[in-house]
């Protein structure tokens, strides 16, 4: 009887399991990381209609980020700002130039700047800037250092794992609530603690604090 | 915990043993319940109708499949793995106050058919998207009836009228045409001193408008100015003028009044100020608030929430009740002395000479006697005005300060179906050649006798102003848009006087105006805006300084206050009521051949809600029938003419002939048609067109609410109604419970006693969280108080973007309604009682639907909730099958995303917008919880009592929900669970529900319990 299949095909079903068990890991893997938001929303840096840099503006000049988005204790958007507080200083400041040439003309015609967003949460999930920054935790806790960022991108994944992860454990991310928007503000050892229990702080783990 | 799913062994157990043996009553919710026709048992024992999960048009599910194999592929193809980019448009310049993502409340007012409700608007960003009851206006007190709540819905209703029609051919720019034709208006008006002009409006409450009116008439002192409303209180005005010497309204004081007796009155219902008056009625509902509870007898033809409150109802025919009442009077008179010797001629000669039940005659006399100066008899608008004049008389003698009266709040108040008649009658001699109807659809809605298309269509030129294009619209030569009251500058009286302002919460979408302001346009020769006209007419000649701080107080407020009239002293002119009675004609009852027809105002009022598909969708209140109307009759009259339901049947009289469905309608007088007005328009929207059968051919001016000798013929075809009251039965459980005043006070625990027995051991299914912190939310509901009158469900409605799905979903027992109020019958099918009982999800601690959801997508909060996650959940149904109490809602379809922006607004920013496939349910309104939870946060306290308050509790009109924080030591629903009349539902089965009731109590006479 000769041989219809040579040697090495005896090879074949080791060869198909191992590939394949490497295989699916890699895929699991695959999807584990470059799936996430981790990998697709971190980064994100858009160029906005303005070139604004808040490395100017919060960073080398020093302006607290509530004197532009000014309602971020008082609502849940900490709401980007109207060009009427562009204005306040820009109708002095650099008034001719060029790359306020939208931000003047919104002001002419009373239309909004169109912002590119790039921190978004899914519609089903309501966030509140108000719970959170009057609880003591910092812009920079989600939002990075935004005081040297030329163009602002995203830092932090927002996903559903990451906001758990301070739910569960606050006390790294609590600070006074008025240094709040500091962001070089370098916690004592323990104070994390000692201002939850402080504030009471209780962060909700259920799924109706966020979704409803 | 299994026991539930169990339905063998469930249905063993609760029948014999718990549904009756229990309360020892036996409560059905249809018909074909009370008889367990093998088709209501199919029903009952599938968790959905058959077919429910089938495709039905209009796509087939080889389309629907379609479809999605297409959108699933674009939705590939065009966003690829690409971020969406999103644009975030900040104000240029942010309004003052205005924190984005925090709602805005302002007060304002509408009116309805000549009455005012004072109105709290919730906006978001400058969109009104829900309206709330005006706490200090004097009609609404903080509560808002159905109507009232899905006004927000028709203000972005699509269909609404967006351009002006000339010939019926839409014309732009608005602002131009409305110029243009207001400038021709008021050329004409100038050529000849206004003759041959005449105004229509509906009946406006609007001083500024009676004063825009006064100075229209006095620049052209030769125009005329006429009035139409479908649903009026003409022969209550015509009563009391003839008795009482002037016009004036009555009105019951519910404080006081310690009896009732409503005479064909749906006052509680959809009569004249039904939430003013709910409110003070139900107050005296609670034995634990106030010591003695009301005693309430309706006699009335079709059954209504007055009927399903009462404690005594007696079933009558409408044209019988004023003889019932001369009967009632003439045993008042002889027997007990009333009168005292001076009874107005007439009365004494009917004494004994009746028909009616004399034992219930006798009863109530003596029950009314016995509460002299302590009772309130109250009158159907439907009446004639010889019985308005009589009930005067009767409660000028028995009632004394329970009812008092005040003037008309349109002072120059004329007989709405006079003046409408008049018109036509001048129209027709061509004494008015020109037409200009200010809102309303006397087209569709005049009486069929006054023929008023036909003289339309005579005259030179008409003009409608209108929020819809509506019948009257079409048929007239120019139609321009009208502002809706949300987006108007306007002022509304209440029925007690109190004038309230209305302010818009946005600007006009369409562009469209008011009377005021076309009025102003026509006399005014540069014309001003209805704030200018609004500031004007209450500045008056005060200085613009001294006014300021006045206008913005009241328009903070809403109200002016001390506005209201004092009720005037009244004085009988016995006569007047002798001539009233002896002009009586008894007609007789009515018969196999000759029906009495009854026209009931409906949940869309007279029709101009029927493109509301909130108001469409919600089931009547009685009858439970979503969207058709159907000509309801008695379960004995539908067996004599061999009816059954969904019958199409032929209702003629004369020459005019409809043809509608049956329903059977327990609690019917015997050979009375009832049938809801306004259904069946043929031009008014998508939602509203040709749903239902228009009555009004058959209405006649001398009969407005109810016509005899009707002819009835059975026809071969059947139509399908949307009824939902089988739907989500739980199959004689003891759920609700109900005493007689008198035993409860006896026996204060015996609500207790009604329920199964307890099981000691607890749940098997221990709940991981063990509630001790606050805070804890809980909901009591007082079966006494409930009316049924489903505000709740509508506010829910609004407040939680709950989408309709239409007749046909309904039907398949798919409605979405987060909250039902369920009507159950008790007694013989002929003369039931009833009770309701409000149903929202009972957030019970041990959660059967939490125990079989394979993925955790609806679980407990430690507030004690139970939470559903839409994004987790996959739409299994699992939970809705395990739920013992049906309160789970599946998105068969994607109600919204086809929805245009402009319907899109009306969604509120912090309540998801569910898509096809997940389930939903009461959240306790969660989006107010969770504002009210940040902002006490903030401030380091829990939230106080009255922070929190959900939809439904703030759209109640009896305050029959009420709901808060179990373990605040202040808190009213704390309270309520410790009265004895508190029970929760299927305590058997240990599912701890966070929602509990406090069972019903009757009030009846002694002497007629049997």
């Amino acid at each position: 009887m000769s041989v219809i299949f040579p040697r090495w095909v005896n090879r074949l079903p080791l060869l198909f399991a191992t590939g394949g068990g490497i295989g699916a890991f890699g895929l699991i893997g695959f999807v584990w990381y470059f799936f996430s938001p981790a990998y697709t929303d971190v980064g994100y840096a858009p160029r906005q209609p303005v070139p604004y840099s808040h490395k100017t503006h919060a960073g080398n000049l020093g302006m607290d980020c509530r004197y532009c988005h000014s309602l971020v204790e008082e609502g849940p958007h900490a709401t980007v700002p109207p060009t009427q507080t562009c204005m306040n200083c820009h109708s002095h400041i650099l008034p001719e130039s060029p790359n306020l040439r939208l931000v003047r003309e919104s002001w002419a015609d009373d239309r909004p700047v169109p912002w590119i967003r790039i921190h978004k949460l899914p519609d089903y999930v309501h966030f509140s800037h108000e719970a959170h920054v009057n609880a003591g935790v910092g812009c920079v806790s989600c939002h990075g250092r935004v005081d040297q960022m030329v163009v602002v991108r995203q830092v932090e994944p927002l996903s559903m794992s990451w906001c758990l992860d301070c739910h569960r454990d606050p006390a790294p991310h609590v600070r006074p609530r008025e240094l709040v928007t500091q962001m070089d503000y370098v916690p004592e050892s323990g104070e994390g603690q000692a201002l939850v229990r402080q504030y009471r702080l209780n962060p909700p783990e259920n799924c109706s604090a966020c979704h409803f | 915990m299994s026991l539930l799913s169990n339905h063998d062994h469930d249905h063993e157990m609760a029948v014999p043993a718990s549904g009756e043996a229990r309360t020892g009553r036996r409560y059905w919710r249809s018909l074909d319940e009370l008889s367990d026709t093998p088709q209501f048992r199919e029903f009952l024992e599938r968790e959905f109708p058959s077919h429910a999960s089938e495709m039905i048009s209009p796509f087939t599910r080889r389309a629907f499949l379609n479809l999605m194999g297409a959108s699933v592929a674009l939705a590939g193809a065009l966003t690829g793995c690409r971020r969406p980019e999103q644009r975030i448009l900040p104000y240029a310049r942010r309004p003052e106050d205005l924190v984005p993502g925090v709602p805005q409340r302002y007060a304002t007012s509408v009116e309805r058919g000549g009455n005012a409700i004072g109105i709290l608007a919730t906006c978001f960003e400058g969109r009104p998207v829900k309206l709330e009851g005006h706490p200090q206006h004097p009609v609404s007190q903080g509560a808002l009836d159905m109507i009232g709540q899905a006004l927000v819905l028709e203000l972005y209703d699509p269909d609404r009228s967006i351009r002006p029609l000339e010939k019926g051919l839409p014309v732009a720019p608005v602002a131009e045409v409305i110029k243009r034709q207001a400038a021709a208006l008021a050329a004409r008006l100038r050529a000849a001193d206004g003759e041959g002009v005449a105004f229509l409006s509906g009946l406006a409450t609007s001083p500024l408008l009676a004063s825009q009116r006064g100075r229209l008439l006095e620049r052209f002192p030769r125009a005329s100015w006429h009035v139409w409303e479908p649903l009026n209180e003409d022969h209550v005005y015509a009563g009391t003028s003839s008795v009482l010497g002037r016009p004036l309204r009555p009105a019951v004081d519910f404080s006081r009044a310690d009896l009732v007796l409503a005479l064909d009155a749906d006052f509680l219902g959809r009569g004249v100020g039904a939430l003013a008056d709910t409110r003070a009625f139900s107050a005296r509902r609670r034995t634990e608030d106030s010591q003695s509870l009301n005693r309430l007898y309706a006699v009335e033809g079709a059954m209504t929430l007055t009927g399903m409150m009462a404690d005594h109802r007696l079933r009558l025919a409408p044209s019988q009740v004023e003889a019932f009442t001369l009967a009632l009077a003439a045993e008042l008179a002889s027997e007990h002395g009333l009168w005292a010797g001076q009874a107005p001629a007439g009365v004494l000669a009917i004494h004994r000479a009746h028909r009616f039940d004399a034992r219930w005659i006798a009863a109530l006399a003596r029950d009314l006697m016995a509460h002299r100066g302590r009772c309130a008899i109250m009158v159907g608008q439907g009446q004639p005005a010889s019985l308005h004049a009589l009930a005067a008389a009767l409660n000028v003698e028995l009632a004394g300060p329970c009812v008092q009266y005040r003037p008309p709040v349109d002072a120059s108040h004329v007989g709405a179906g006079d003046s409408l008649a008049a018109l036509v009658e001048s129209m027709r001699a061509g004494r008015v050649r020109e037409l200009v109807i200010l809102g309303g659809n006397p087209v569709f809605d005049a009486p069929a006798d006054l023929d008023f298309s036909g003289a339309l269509a005579g005259i030179e030129a008409s003009f409608h102003l209108g929020l819809e294009v509506n019948e009257t619209a079409l048929a007239c030569d120019f139609h321009l848009p009208e502002a809706h009251p949300l987006e108007s500058w306007g002022d509304t009286r209440a029925a007690d006087g109190t004038i309230a302002l209305q302010q818009p919460l946005i600007e006009p979408l369409y562009g469209g105006t008011t009377a005021a302001e076309l009025i102003s346009m026509v006399i005014d020769d540069t014309p001003r805006s209805g704030y200018e006209l609004l500031r004007a007419h209450y500045r008056g000649a005060r200085e613009e300084a001294a006014f300021e701080p006045d206008w913005a107080e009241w328009l903070r407020e809403g109200i002016i206050p001390e506005s209201a009239f004092e009720p005037e002293a009244v004085q009988v002119d016995p006569a007047a009521v002798a001539a009233a009675i002896t002009g009586v004609s008894s007609p007789a009852p009515p018969s196999r051949t000759k029906l009495e027809l009854v026209f009931l105002p409906s949940k869309i009022h007279d029709g101009r809600h029927a493109n509301n598909g909130w108001l469409q969708e919600v089931p009547d209140p009685v009858t439970k029938l979503a969207w058709d109307n159907a000509a309801l009759v008695s379960p004995e009259t539908a067996r004599a003419l061999g009816l059954d339901n969904e019958r199409v049947v032929r209702l003629s009289a004369g020459e005019v002939m409809v043809e509608l469905p049956v329903w059977i309608q327990p609690g019917m007088a015997d050979w009375v048609v009832a049938a809801p007005l306004g259904y069946g328009r043929r031009e008014v929207g998508r939602i509203g067109n040709q749903v239902g059968t228009d009555l009004y051919p058959l209405r006649r001016s001398d009969t407005p609410l109810f016509r005899s000798g009707v002819a009835l013929s059975v026809g071969r075809d059947s139509r399908p109604l949307a009824c939902t009251q089988d739907h989500w039965s739980m199959e004689d459980r003891d759920l609700v419970r109900e005493a007689s005043a008198e035993d409860y006070q006896k026996d204060p625990h015996l609500f207790e006693h009604m329920g199964g027995h307890i099981p000691e051991h607890g749940p098997l299914w221990q709940p991981p969280l063990d509630y001790a912190e606050r805070p804890q939310w809980g909901m009591a509901i007082d079966l006494s108080t409930c009316t049924g009158c489903q505000a709740c469900v509508v506010a829910c409605q609004a407040e939680n973007n709950i989408p309709i799905v239409g007749s046909e979903q309904v039907r398949n027992g798919r409605e979405m309604h987060w909250l039902r109020v369920d009507r159950y019958y008790v007694g013989e099918p002929e003369s039931p009682q009833a009770v309701v009982q409000p149903m929202p999800c009972q957030h019970c601690e041990t959660a059967p639907c939490e125990q079989v959801c394979p993925v955790a997508a609806t679980t407990h909060s430690p507030d004690g909730m139970n939470e559903m996650t839409y994004n987790r959940c996959i739409g299994t149904r699992y939970c809705a099958n395990n739920c013992p109490f049906k309160v789970r809602r599946f998105n068969f379809f994607d109600y919204t995303s086809e929805a245009s922006d402009i319907e899109k607004m009306r969604h509120r920013p912090d309540v998801t917008v569910r898509m096809r496939g997940v389930m939903e349910k009461c959240s306790f309104c969660i989006q107010r919880i969770s504002r009210a939870g940040i902002a006490a946060r903030k401030q380091g306290r829990p939230i106080a009592e009255g922070e929190m308050v959900t939809a439904c509790q703030q759209g109640c009109p009896a305050d029959a929900i009420v709901f808060g924080d179990l373990l605040d030591p202040e808190s009213r629903v704390r309270q309520l669970k410790q009265w004895p009349r508190h029970y929760g539902l299927l305590a058997s089965r240990n599912l701890r529900p966070r929602v509990t009731y406090l069972g019903r109590l009757r009030n009846p006479n002694p002497e007629l319990v049997s």
